[in-house]
């Protein structure tokens, strides 16, 4: 059981080198504390590479697939919300402002 | 020819899902309209707890986004559905187990965040017992309209249903993702991320809860409803299969452009600005695909305000994914983060998108569920004037008061120094533009009641069809003729549709998620940085309780106005102890991540007694309930626990003596108050309330770089 630690000494419940064991401490000031450069040495940048390429790759197919599909099966597709049978309502159409 | 079969749609569960749309749009409408004025008014807290700022802004925004229009996505869905596939829903049961289960969240909602029971993740505040119960009832809608698919007498699946099928796995994703958390009790718990790792995941959510809610079951319900109204099919079928796969792979990578200048990697913010300014094409592809399905139609706009709505929906959509990735370029987004700016965006896109989608589809709809003429088309004209106005009155004075702020933030004398050090400046010097915005909102939520008036009314003058009769061709086995495109047959592919969709939309969010998780072990420590006491616990989760991260942000970000008005710009490694993260995104006060040690304990006392105490023209409320309230602190070695578990370095046992800290820390600060205040203070209990936690937790924030 620790001693019970009290407000404002925090430091005997959590000493310095209980905190990020295994990491080295890096000073309070220092620019190197910006996340933005924490991954530099990382070698990620593949990943948004790969997020890039993928999206061009999917857009190129999808645009040859759009446009050599046969415009008959276009035509209907795009026509089917009109094509339904709602015999019941059909009028209400004829109530709509004209 | 296949023998017709006989069969009916079901209306019962259209209209109920009508009904909820139109109730729960004028309540969320009606808390918004509130808040708005209480931003003017602040006295309009009526000195309680359950109507201040920071826990109904959250009820705003739940209600506007899950209530009404979660409601009229069903609506929508629930109609087209049936009629597109030519077949019954799968299940009555579940449809009505789908909407009685979403009408007792948002129940549920109503009466926990009023009662502060919340978490901090802007749209998901909702807790634990909650999150599973949306859980739940998505599934039950979604086996409901897969089982619907999967009994269809349409071999092709419209564009439209795409975006159905989409939606419901997106969410399904990121529900799951930035809901998993730790439960304390029956009413708290913890996230499983912590600090820049809780915030990347939230914004990835966040986002998206605006493109895979608010956008994509919209755009299939504008793919089906607009050529509906206008008698015509949509433009091109090419451009919407463009559109739909370029909108769900590009709209999941956007979300860090919420974090921009923030601890963020570079590299992600960078990619969330490059794949937010790309969103602008297939956007606005999507955009003209509507408008031009209007071609030939163009006379009938002026006279059928069906067709008005919806013309101004699709404009308003075009306009804010415009403006989403123009406020995505870093060097805009310097300046509108945290401004009103944001807001006034927003609401375009609610106000004018969801809603006047909505209003249109209603205005269609009921119509025909009840087999009779609209009661009014004048007043549904009105309504339509009326709540175009309310949107140009609600967003433009909030772009000018977004500008305003951010330039008086940023202004320097010659000297180097702030021309207004004191943020009350900034805030009375838009006021005004709040009263006018608060003025749209009036009109907006007229139009609206003039709406509810016009549809009742046409209810009461029709008979309503609650299983409409149709016939169609039994589903006839696919037979190819010929070479087949791989995508012709995912469009009669429901579940490899649901697949395809989930990879898509899965690429983006692995790529951002997995080096967050590379990032976990390599948040920089940084040695002073400690976790909380247990009294700073305390006061931490009752600045959650209250909202407070509502108008109060704690990132300060790298610039010099922000250094030089704050201090030391933030650290990632300040918030690795930070469950959840309390960044905040709008600054209706000043940034707080450096408030500790800022003002003596009286001070907040005073300030948060009433703020005008010491902060004369302050519009923040006054929180009077923390000097009365005795702390429950009973659930506190239930936190340490769950903190433990998640990490946190507290020691072994901890839990069991956590209580005892917290006592002294309390007394120490009652104390040094008693004595600040001298015989202005007289409270015997003054240890043991609310306001003394929340005065640690404040003066904690953003000390532990000097110690």
């Amino acid at each position: 059981m620790p001693l019970s630690p009290i407000y404002n000494d925090w430091e005997r419940t959590f000493p310095s080198e209980t905190v990020g064991a295994g990491v080295q401490p890096l000073p309070r000031h220092n620019n190197e504390l910006m996340f933005k450069f924490l991954l530099q040495g990382e070698d990620i940048n593949w990943m948004a590479v790969f997020g890039l390429i993928t999206f061009v790759l999917l857009f190129i197919v999808i645009v040859l697939v759009a446009f050599f599909r046969d415009s008959a099966f276009m035509n209907k597709m795009a026509r089917m919300p009109l094509e339904e049978d709602d015999a019941q309502t059909a009028h209400v159409d004829q109530n709509h402002p004209e | 020819m296949a023998q017709l079969e006989h069969f009916s749609y079901d209306n019962k569960i259209v209209r109920s899902f009508a009904l909820a749309t139109i109730l729960w749009g004028v309540v969320g409408m009606t808390v918004g309209l509130w808040i708005a004025f209480a931003l003017i008014f602040p006295d309009m807290n009526l000195d309680t707890p359950w109507m201040t700022f920071g826990r109904i802004r959250p009820l705003h925004t739940n209600a506007a986004i899950f209530a009404f229009v979660g409601n009229g996505i069903f609506m929508g869905v629930y109609y087209s559905l049936q009629r597109l596939l030519k077949t019954r829903m799968f299940s009555d049961f579940l449809s009505k187990l789908h909407f009685w289960g979403w009408q007792l969240i948002i129940v549920a909602a109503a009466l926990t965040l009023p009662l502060g029971k919340m978490g901090a993740h802007e749209y998901a505040e909702l807790e634990w017992p909650i999150d599973i119960a949306i859980a739940v009832v998505w599934v039950v809608f979604g086996i409901n309209m897969f089982g619907t698919i999967l009994k269809r007498r349409e071999q092709h699946l419209y564009v439209a249903i795409w975006f159905y099928i989409a939606t419901w796995v997106t969410v399904t994703m990121l529900h799951i993702g930035n809901n998993l958390e730790l439960p304390v009790s029956l009413w708290k718990s913890y996230p499983v991320f912590a600090g820049v790792q809780d915030a990347l995941v939230q914004w990835w959510y966040g986002h998206n809860a605006v493109a895979f809610f608010l956008t994509t079951p919209y755009l299939g319900l504008m793919y089906y409803f607009l050529p509906k109204a206008a008698n015509r099919p949509v433009f091109s079928y090419r451009l919407s299969i463009v559109h739909f796969w370029a909108l769900i792979f590009i709209y999941i990578w956007a979300g860090p452009h919420h974090l921009l200048y923030t601890s963020l990697p570079d590299w992600a913010q960078s990619l969330g600005t490059v794949f937010s300014v790309m969103l602008i094409a297939p956007s606005w592809g999507g955009m003209l695909n509507g408008l031009l399905t209007l071609r030939g139609a163009w006379d009938r706009v002026r006279q059928d305000p069906i067709l008005k709505f919806m013309v101004v929906a699709v404009t308003a959509y075009g306009m804010s994914t415009f403006e989403g990735p123009m406020l995505s370029i870093k060097s805009v987004n310097a300046i509108s983060h945290f401004t009103d700016w944001t807001i006034g965006h927003v609401h375009i896109g609610t106000l004018g998108w969801n809603g006047f989608l909505t209003f249109g589809i209603l205005y269609w709809l009921i119509p025909r569920l009840y087999n009779t003429k609209l009661h009014s088309v004048s007043l549904a004209n009105a309504h339509f004037w009326i709540g175009t106005l309310g949107i140009l009155f609600y967003a433009i004075p909030l772009y000018g008061a977004g500008w305003t702020q951010a330039l008086m933030w940023k202004q320097f004398n010659p000297d180097g120094t702030l021309v207004y050090p004191n943020f009350l400046e900034t805030v009375t010097q838009i006021l005004p533009m709040y009263a006018m915005r608060a003025f749209g909102g009036t009109l907006y939520l007229t139009g609206v009641l003039i709406m509810v008036y016009n549809l009742v009314k046409t209810m009461g003058a029709g008979a309503f069809i609650g299983d409409e009769e149709a016939e169609a061709p039994a589903l006839q086995p696919h037979v190819a003729h010929g070479k087949e495109y791989w995508h012709k047959w995912i469009e009669r592919k429901p579940v490899q549709m649901l697949i395809v969709s989930l990879i898509v939309v899965l690429i983006g969010g692995i790529v951002e998620i997995a080096p967050m998780l590379l990032v976990e072990d390599n948040v920089p420590k940084i040695e002073s940085v400690k976790p909380y006491t247990p009294l700073e616990l305390a006061g931490r989760d009752i600045y959650i309780r209250e909202g407070c991260l509502a108008c109060h942000s704690q990132m300060i970000r790298p610039f010099r106005s922000e250094t030089e008005r704050y201090g030391e710009y933030s650290k990632s490694g300040e918030y690795i102890y930070d469950r959840p993260f309390l960044w905040g995104s709008k600054r209706t006060g000043p940034d707080l991540h450096r408030v500790g040690g800022k003002y003596n304990h009286a001070w907040h006392y005073n300030h948060m007694m009433d703020p005008t105490s010491t902060s004369s023209q302050s519009i923040m409320p006054r929180y009077s309930w923390l000097h009365e309230n005795i702390l429950d602190a009973s659930d506190i070695p239930a936190k340490i626990r769950v903190l433990q578990k998640l990490h946190t370095p507290y020691p072994k046992g901890y839990d069991k003596i956590a209580l005892k800290d917290l006592e002294k820390q309390a007394k120490k600060i009652a104390g040094e108050l008693r004595e600040q205040l001298g015989e202005d203070l007289d409270d015997p209990n003054l240890e043991k309330r609310e306001i003394i936690a929340l005065i640690a937790y404040l003066q904690r924030l953003g000390t532990d770089l000097s110690k």
